[in-house]
């Protein structure tokens, strides 16, 4: 390639990283993607038959998590995260400790059951209103906040379907959500326990040992307070009106949330594929809406965040045409022999090689990029789909060292400037550094081990 | 299946997390909200 070319593939590149990150004005991150993929595809870089290919890989986890998350819409629209908070006080039961862990393991399920951005989305606003319940200090905060990001984002990890970045290499290297996780569920679970413990060690000082409890005067005075306050939250856009609970909805729409993500690891074997489960799932939910609450669809179009499937393609296409002018090619000629020698050299070049490009350009384009390299480095099945699983452990946890490796650091970051809690990206890397870099180690070490144990 | 049981399990554990702990749900009769829906919570009585 012409080094004029090569130039203009990497001066856009680096322009639409920037202004996806920075979001001058409040730009769509969808806005800066799709106008680099465009000037990259009027320069000749990436030809039409490519972008073709490419619509097509990033098109089937676009529409799971667009799904997902109008799922997230409707379960957010009949109230069933308005007990979270006070659920989460009254489980806790006075202690500073079991808040913690309550957070912690309400932020992994959320991004289990949905995916990390929106996990982000709902569950930050919910503890920014208990540490505001409980009138805690600002470095009491600390621990509640960091712990929800931390978790909420690193448990993308364990399944594989909670997070775009997961899905889309996927069928390149020939893995399914059922061989993903057969690899990756136990280190992720390893990896996400010291992170937790980790956290915990850290602010063990700031955790405080009593908090407020809930007693009857107190959730009678709590329930009149939010009648008078009505919150505002970011997927509802407008305030909610506190209505009464339809609890056999309610019911319905959790289990058949839970059914549709189980199902993802069973109807694939019957050719079922998971954006059409996510579709059915989403379209279930919404009719058993209508038919409860005569509520329609208009919400759900409203909401949706379809420029996700515009952003992921725009993505894929800046890489893709990075990898063209041989950044793929400069990477297997530097790592590849040291990569092809073995599992343990293959996992922790990769691992460490994408956390250090998502904190430097974003987890997303990393684990695109990361992808094109190990499938250009002629490696063994196995080596590949190893290599692969420690590219998405370094780009669900080693990204969390900065708060550019990931879009949901981001979206949490401007959550809490909304609600006035002001954390700068030093006061984040302070804690980010203490315990990101062991927990990455720790869960490439389990990958390793467990595959031992396995093969 | 054994990440099926799983997720059901964990399922079950997040249903619980979001429900209201220690209360009694009075079936709403009327979906739209027309009739009053009594709560009991914790042993309070209220009208929501």
């Amino acid at each position: 390639m012409h080094e004029l070319l090569i130039l203009y593939t990497f001066t856009i590149f680096a322009l639409t990283t920037l202004l996806i990150m920075w979001r001058p004005r409040g730009i769509n991150e969808a806005i800066p993607a799709f106008s680099g993929a465009i000037l990259l595809f009027i320069g000749g870089i990436v030809p039409f038959g490519d972008i073709l290919q490419i619509f097509k890989i990033v098109s089937g986890p676009s529409i799971t998590i667009i799904s997902t998350i109008a799922m997230c819409i409707v379960l957010e629209s009949i109230g069933v995260f308005r007990w979270a908070a006070t659920n989460l006080v009254k489980r806790a039961k006075g202690s500073g400790t079991k808040l913690f862990v309550h957070i912690m393991v309400l932020c992994f399920l959320m991004t289990v059951f949905f995916n990390n951005d929106g996990s982000i989305l709902i569950t930050t606003p919910i503890i920014i209103h208990i540490i505001s319940m409980l009138n805690l200090k600002p470095r009491q905060k600390l621990p509640y906040l960091f712990a929800g990001v931390f978790i909420a984002t690193s448990a993308s990890l364990p399944i594989g379907v909670s997070n775009i970045a997961n899905l889309i290499g996927l069928k390149m290297v020939g893995l399914d959500l059922v061989s993903y996780t057969h690899f990756a569920f136990v280190p992720s679970m390893i990896g996400l326990t010291t992170l937790s413990l980790l956290l915990y060690l850290l602010f063990k000082k700031d955790i405080p040992l009593k908090i407020l409890t809930f007693n009857e005067h107190s959730i009678k005075l709590l329930e009149a307070k939010q009648k008078q306050e009505v919150p505002v939250h970011p997927l509802s856009g407008i305030p909610q009106t506190p209505e009464p609970i339809n609890w056999p909805l309610f019911r319905i729409c959790i289990f058949l949330v839970i059914l549709i993500r189980g199902s993802y690891f069973v109807l694939p074997a019957f050719g079922i594929s998971i954006e059409v489960i996510a579709i059915v799932g989403a379209i279930t939910l919404i009719a058993i809406r209508w038919f409860s609450l005569k509520v329609g669809v208009l919400d759900v179009i409203k909401k949706a965040p379809w420029h996700i499937l515009i952003f992921a393609f725009g993505m894929y296409v800046t890489v893709y045409a990075l990898n063209n002018t041989g950044v793929a090619t400069f990477f297997v000629g530097v790592l590849g022999d040291a990569m092809r020698e073995n599992l343990v050299n293959a996992s922790f070049i990769a691992g460490i090689l994408i956390s250090i490009l998502s904190n430097i350009m974003n987890n997303l384009p990393s684990v695109m990029l990361g992808t094109l390299i190990i499938t250009d480095m002629g490696m063994d099945l196995q080596t590949l789909q190893v290599a692969y699983i420690s590219i998405i452990i370094g780009s669900d946890i080693g990204a969390l060292l900065s708060p550019m490796g990931t879009l949901a650091t981001l979206l949490w970051m401007f959550v809490l400037r909304k609600n006035g809690i002001d954390i700068s990206w030093s006061k984040y890397f302070k804690v980010a550094v203490m315990v990101i870099p062991i927990t990455l180690v720790v869960t490439l070490i389990a990958l390793n081990l467990w595959l031992y144990l396995i093969t | 299946m054994i990440v099926f049981s799983v997720i059901m399990v964990s399922g079950l554990f997040f249903y619980k997390m979001l429900s209201p702990s220690g209360e009694e749900i009075a079936v709403p009769n009327d979906l739209k909200g027309k009739k009053k829906v009594k709560f009991r919570f914790n042993g309070v009585n209220s009208n929501a």
